[in-house]
């Protein structure tokens, strides 16, 4: 038995040579999960709060609803009423980041390690029992609805969302989760508590943590924090696949000196074993893109390409340019090219070790850390993928990049802001990927 | 529901710089190591005392094509795409910033490569080519990344704020520059700002991450040793900037629909007047604190959505700056309001002991965040104190300055900067055709 013990633990550790050391899971009485990454290196606490979920949560009507509830819930509580809430951070200077994505939402805590006790437990308490005040509700309202507005403004921004209605009409993923000016400006508190009372459960969380304090400290502290977090919660179903079934492109006009272009493709899903070759080769695409686009015509100042990482994904590549059509054309050019004629293999190696690289100073970040094991837990259902990528990454062939897009790129759904007052839109159209 | 009840134990938290050491070789350039081992990763960092304060009109621009061209070959790397090349073989991820007051340029890699690397930024900052066709693609990038910032919602407030409160000399601090004279860069222009600022007793060269000090020193030294010692930047004699002379309130049109409102004052040199900067920076924070005055008044109970108040270190632009963004119809009474809470704030009893020293600690905690990885350190800290305050003493010997800070400083420093003293008011709002004031 010893002897059995011993080779699974050898064929454990050489499958996952590179998961660190100091990782630690367990959970709380309530059954919220908890993964820790114990990093001494200095005083600096990550904690991040995961509310899984995302756009399957949402409807039509409450796009933004989850969002806003969390915000307004992070105003003050029955036990910290907002004076002693913006007293408490004042004090601690901790710093709370949020992002709310399709699979998600993700409330981060960055503070020093003394703080980390009353912060995680002023935290539990606004989850629970949040003051939902009105004068804050309300400025929680024109904050989101300014925050909303702003990211409509700025074309950069913007460019992002232009091509959804083409990408994936009808599909979960266009519940957007930060909301719309529309549904933001009809929600009441209400709706804010109802929202909190189903999501705020046990089996709709987890939290993930790096930092100095030690797994059995960090459990009695989140246990005093989050453990009257009631049980329950709700299944997600499976995300529907993308289905696009031609070329497509959205124009938006703009006065602005120079365009933008965004061309979503899909991807391979979370689990698929051709996610790692698809996103190494679109890696690639993102190094092409910058020596065609930018070194040898000069036609840009910023251009990339990348796919995402949620449940479902998608690919995609964009670029600012005063010459959209000759960009976004070369653009197309440059991924139709990688699928047939495989890149040369030292351009290939470059980017994996620029990709190290960005590995390795990821892993200096708690709050990075945070995100990776949350993110790879809930998208992947386990954490260790988020370590173990450049274990399989150096098996790669160029060859095997192309292969992996011309599986799986086909068409394209293009979204562009341009001054159509100087380039005509009729000189648009969907360029073809392949 | 627990109990919780909320105690305010005042203390201090001892926080010291990140550890590093300097030296200086014998060409003038300053060497600063930060060792830290948490990852196997390196960040080489090159601080340049220049940036658009050290242009004039005709060359407004110029520090920040040169920059680009650092990138686009040298005597070791022939053009662009070796050099694209060279950084995958490296693993290396590298950019570069042009300030008003600062250039720098900095690549990561991992700390297996640490001597390529060094030889790598060595030939970039030395032996740049300035290929005319390369500068001729160049010129197009600029433009693009010009265009981009022209699309910026915000675009029209910091021109405005340039040509009123730098009204002498707008372009000392822009530093994208004048499309007339991105447009016409040429090599010349490219060797003479060489000759000026790229020195290596202008420079600093910045190494932090998975080294030990020996190691670093001895390669840097090595490395940078040859670079030949210039003499010939102005920097450090270069004139103040920032000027207000008389109350000024200017509105800028915003099509798009964002509102945000700003008053500036001038603020002191950290060159003429150091030690005004350290009540300047706990002022700045106590002002930050969400549970005073200032933010309940113009925040919890106000217009605004945010709001901060601050002064912003720097030898020749230095700046007290009040802003927040608001609701784009309530952008003129959130004007007013903030001019009466400015008019507030120069009383010693707007500010209580427990807030000063909550402000103080803020700062420390502040630093502590802020060197998070040694990236951090390389790139945000360092070249910036480096540059800005002219060495690195400022940068350790902080937090006992902070430490003295009185209230008493902080009223002096009010009624030296602020008290009396003209501004420069800016709002951004729809004028719906009115014209700009």
């Amino acid at each position: 038995m010893k002897n059995i013990c011993l080779a699974i633990a050898v064929l454990l550790g050489s499958l996952y040579a590179s998961v660190p050391e100091g990782v630690e899971e367990f959970t709380l009485s309530n059954g919220i999960p908890v993964i820790t990454r114990t990093i001494e290196n200095n005083e600096i606490e990550g904690l991040s709060l995961f509310i899984i979920g995302g756009s399957s949560a949402l409807t039509e009507e409450t796009q933004g609803l989850e969002r806003f509830a969390l915000e307004c819930a992070m105003m003050g509580s029955e036990a910290f009423p907002g004076i002693q809430w913006r007293e408490l951070m004042d004090r601690t200077q901790a710093e709370w980041t949020s992002s709310f994505n399709y699979d998600y939402s993700r409330y981060h805590l960055r503070c020093i390690r003394e703080d980390l006790p009353i912060l995680l437990s002023a935290f539990g308490n606004s989850l629970l029992n949040p003051e939902l005040e009105e004068q804050a509700f309300e400025q929680v309202r024109t904050s989101t609805i300014q925050d909303l507005q702003e990211k409509y403004n700025d074309p950069d921004s913007w460019i992002w969302f232009v091509t959804n209605d083409a990408f994936m009409p009808g599909h979960t993923y266009r519940q957007l989760p930060d909301g719309t000016v529309e549904t933001v400006s009809g929600f009441t508190i209400e709706d804010v508590s109802n929202m909190l009372e189903e999501r705020i459960r046990s089996g709709n969380l987890l939290i993930t943590h790096a930092g100095p304090t030690q797994p059995q400290e960090l459990r009695s502290i989140l246990e005093q924090a989050f453990g009257d977090i009631p049980e329950g919660g709700q299944e997600y179903p499976q995300v529907e696949p993308f289905t696009v079934h031609t070329d497509t492109i959205a124009v938006q006009h703009r006065e602005v000196p120079t365009a933008y272009a965004v061309v979503k493709f899909n991807a391979p899903p979370q689990g698929h074993e051709d996610l790692l070759p698809f996103s190494a080769a679109v890696t690639v695409v993102n190094d092409l893109l910058w020596q065609v686009l930018r070194t040898d015509n000069a036609l840009t100042y910023a251009t990339f390409s990348g796919a995402t990482n949620y449940r479902e994904n998608w690919g995609y590549m964009y670029i600012s340019s005063p010459q959209p059509v000759l960009a976004c054309s070369l653009m197309a050019g440059v991924l139709a090219d990688l699928i047939e004629n495989p890149v040369d293999e030292d351009i290939f190696r470059g980017t994996i070790e620029k990709s190290r690289t960005i590995e390795n100073l990821r892993a200096a970040s708690k709050d990075n850390q945070c995100w990776m094991i949350g993110n790879f837990e809930i998208c992947t259902g386990d954490w260790r993928n988020a370590y173990t990528v450049f274990d399989n990454i150096s098996e790669l062939s160029s060859a095997d990049l192309s292969a992996v897009l011309d599986r799986w790129v086909g068409y394209g759904a293009w979204g562009i802001i341009a001054d159509t007052t100087v380039v005509s839109v009729d000189q648009f159209q969907p360029w073809s990927l392949k | 529901m627990k109990a919780l009840i909320l105690i305010f134990i005042p203390f201090v938290l001892s926080v010291t710089a990140a550890d590093f050491e300097t030296r200086l070789l014998d060409n003038g350039l300053t060497v600063i190591v930060s060792p830290d081992d948490t990852s196997p990763v390196v960040t080489i960092c090159i601080a340049v005392k220049t940036g658009a304060t050290c242009e004039t009109p005709e060359t407004n621009g110029l520090a920040h094509f040169y920059e680009h061209m650092f990138f686009k070959g040298n005597e070791a790397l022939p053009d662009q795409t070796a050099y694209n090349r060279r950084m995958g073989e490296l693993g290396i991820l590298q950019n570069g910033y042009t300030s008003a007051e600062k250039v720098q340029y900095f690549i990561t890699l991992g700390s297996e490569n640490f001597q390529d690397g060094l030889e790598f930024i060595f030939d970039a900052i030395t032996s740049p080519l300035f290929d005319m066709e390369e500068m001729e693609r160049e010129r197009e990038v600029i433009m693009n990344e010009y265009e981009r910032n022209t699309s910026h919602p915000f675009w029209h407030l910091w021109l405005a704020q340039e040509q009123v409160i730098f009204a002498d000399a707008p372009w000392r601090q822009s530093a994208i520059g004048i499309p007339a004279v991105i447009q016409a860069a040429a090599p010349p222009a490219m060797h003479a700002f060489q000759q000026h600022y790229y020195t290596p007793d202008n420079s600093a060269l910045i190494i932090t991450g998975d080294v030990d000090y020996e190691e670093a020193f001895e390669l840097a030294e090595e490395q940078f040793g040859g670079w030949e010692y210039g003499g010939r930047s102005d920097y450090d004699s270069l004139p103040l900037l920032i000027s207000i002379e008389r109350d000024t309130t200017v509105f800028v049109d915003s099509p798009s629909g964002t509102g945000y409102v700003s008053v500036m004052y001038e603020g002191p040199s950290i060159s003429t007047h150091p030690g005004d900067s350290y009540p300047a920076d706990v002022w700045g924070s106590y002002l930050s604190l969400m549970s005073r005055e200032f933010y309940t008044d113009l925040v919890t109970n106000g217009p605004f959505i945010n709001i901060y108040g601050s002064y912003y270190t720097q030898r020749f632009s230095p700046s007290i700056t009040f802003a927040g963004m608001v609701p784009p119809d309530r952008a003129e009474e959130a004007l007013d309001l903030l001019l009466e809470e400015i008019q507030q704030l120069q009383s010693p009893d707007y500010y209580d002991e427990e807030g000063i020293a909550l402000a103080k600690e803020d700062l420390y905690r502040h630093r502590i965040l802020a060197e998070e990885t040694s990236r951090d350190v390389a790139v945000e800290s360092m070249p910036f104190w480096w540059v800005v305050a002219g060495s690195l003493d400022y940068y350790s010997t902080y937090q006992d300055s902070l430490e003295a800070v009185e209230p008493s400083d902080i009223s002096e420093f009010l009624e030296t900067w602020i008290a009396n003293k003209p501004r420069a008011a800016f709002v951004l709002m729809p004028l719906d055709g009115e014209e700009n004031q």
